[in-house]
C-alpha cells in the first residue's frame, strides 16, 4: 500500500503543478513544459495502476502509456517548432509597428 | 491581496483539491474494476505470436492504436517540416576531438543496441519504440556534433523512410483484411513473421521522425555547413 501511495502522489503532484502552470502562466514554452509535466503526472498514475493489483502487472496501459510517450514527444515537437514561429511573428509585428510610429 | 493573486491561489487550491479527488477515484475504480483487457491479454499471450505481452498488446492485440500513433508521429513530422524556414542553430562550436571521437565509437554502439532492444521485444521489455528512441538520439547524437545524418540527400529515401512505419502497417492490415478475415488479424503460424517485420520498419521510422524533428527541416539534416554565408536572410517585401 505504502509503495501505492508513494505512487499515487507523485502523480497527482505532477498533475496538479502542470495544470496549475497551464492555467496560470502566459509564456508558452512553459506552458509546453507543463503540459509535458502534466502528462508525467499521467503516465505514472496510469504505471503505478496497472501493476497496483496481484501478479503481474497489467500490460494494457503500459502499452498505452509507451503509446502516449510517443505521441507527447512529437506533439512537443510541433508545439516548440509552433512557438518559435509565434515568436517570429510577434518580432516582426513589433518591428513594423515601431516604423509605422 | 491583488485579484491576480486571488486567482492564483483559487486555482492553486482547487487543482491541488481536484487532482487529489481525480487520482482517488482512479484508484478506487481500478481496484474495484476486474482487470479485464490485460488478464486476457495475458491469457492468449501464446496465439500472440510473441513472448512478452507488451510487445502483444502493442503490435497483435492493439495494432490499431499502434498504427494510429505512428500516424501522429508522421503528421508531427510533416507538420514540423513545412513550418520549416526558421533561423538556424546560432550558437554552433565545431566539437574538440574528445567529442568527435566518442560520438564516432558511441554510434554504432547506438545502432547495435537499437537493433538488440528490438530483438529483445519479443521476450523481454523491448520493442520498436525503444529501439526508435535509441536510433533517434544517435540520429541527434550525430547533428549536434555537426555531421550530416546519413543518406539525408537523398530524397526518395528519406521519404520512404518516414512511410515505412505507416505503409507497413497499412499492408499487413489490408493483409490481414484479406488472408485472415478482418483488419489487422494475422495468419495463424505468420504472427511471428508480421510482427518482425512491423517492428524493424517502424523503429526505422521512428528512429529517422525523431531525429528529423530535431533538425526542423531538410537542410538541418545535413549538419553544419561550416561558414553559413546566406545568413542574413533577405526580408521578403511586404
Amino acid at each position: 500500500m505504502s509503495t501505492d501511495l508513494i505512487y499515487a502522489t507523485t502523480a497527482v503532484v505532477l498533475i496538479g503543478l502542470g495544470l496549475y502552470t497551464v492555467l496560470i502562466r502566459r509564456h508558452l514554452v512553459r506552458k509546453l513544459m507543463a503540459v509535458n509535466i502534466l502528462g508525467s503526472g499521467v503516465f505514472v498514475l496510469f504505471i503505478a495502476l496497472a501493476s497496483s493489483g496481484e501478479g503481474d502487472a497489467d500490460p494494457v496501459p503500459q502499452a498505452m502509456v509507451l503509446t502516449g510517450i510517443v505521441v507527447a514527444v512529437s506533439a512537443t515537437a510541433l508545439g516548440l517548432v509552433l512557438i518559435r514561429r509565434i515568436d517570429e511573428a510577434d518580432l516582426k509585428n513589433a518591428e513594423l509597428a515601431g516604423e509605422e510610429r | 491581496m491583488s485579484r491576480r493573486k486571488l486567482i492564483r491561489v483559487g486555482a492553486a487550491v482547487a487543482i491541488s483539491v481536484g487532482s487529489t479527488i481525480l487520482a482517488a477515484a482512479a484508484w478506487e475504480v481500478a481496484e474495484m474494476a476486474p482487470p479485464t483487457a490485460g488478464e486476457l491479454a495475458r491469457l492468449r499471450l501464446g496465439e500472440s505470436g510473441v513472448e512478452h505481452p507488451v510487445t502483444a498488446v502493442l503490435l497483435n492485440f492493439r495494432a490499431y492504436d499502434t498504427f494510429l500513433e505512428i500516424l501522429v508521429l508522421t503528421v508531427a513530422f510533416w507538420g514540423v517540416w513545412s513550418l520549416e524556414g526558421s533561423q538556424k542553430s546560432p550558437f554552433f562550436r565545431p566539437p574538440g576531438l574528445l567529442l568527435e571521437r566518442v560520438t564516432a565509437v558511441l554510434v554504432p554502439m547506438l545502432v547495435l543496441l537499437a537493433a538488440y532492444l528490438l530483438w529483445a521485444g519479443s521476450h523481454r521489455p523491448g520493442g520498436e519504440f525503444q529501439a526508435g528512441a535509441v536510433l533517434g538520439a544517435a540520429g541527434i547524437l550525430t547533428l549536434l556534433v555537426g555531421h550530416a545524418v546519413p543518406g539525408a540527400h537523398w530524397h526518395i529515401r528519406r521519404r520512404l523512410v518516414v512511410v515505412a512505419g505507416v505503409g507497413t502497417f497499412i499492408v499487413v492490415a489490408v493483409a490481414g483484411a484479406i488472408l485472415a478475415g478482418h483488419v489487422f488479424a494475422y495468419r495463424p503460424g505468420w504472427e511471428m513473421a508480421s510482427i518482425l517485420v512491423l517492428e524493424v520498419t517502424t523503429a526505422l521510422s521512428v528512429g529517422f521522425i525523431l531525429t528529423a524533428l530535431f533538425a526542423g527541416d531538410a537542410e538541418g539534416l545535413h549538419g553544419e555547413s561550416p561558414p553559413q554565408s546566406a545568413k542574413e536572410d533577405e526580408c521578403p517585401p511586404t
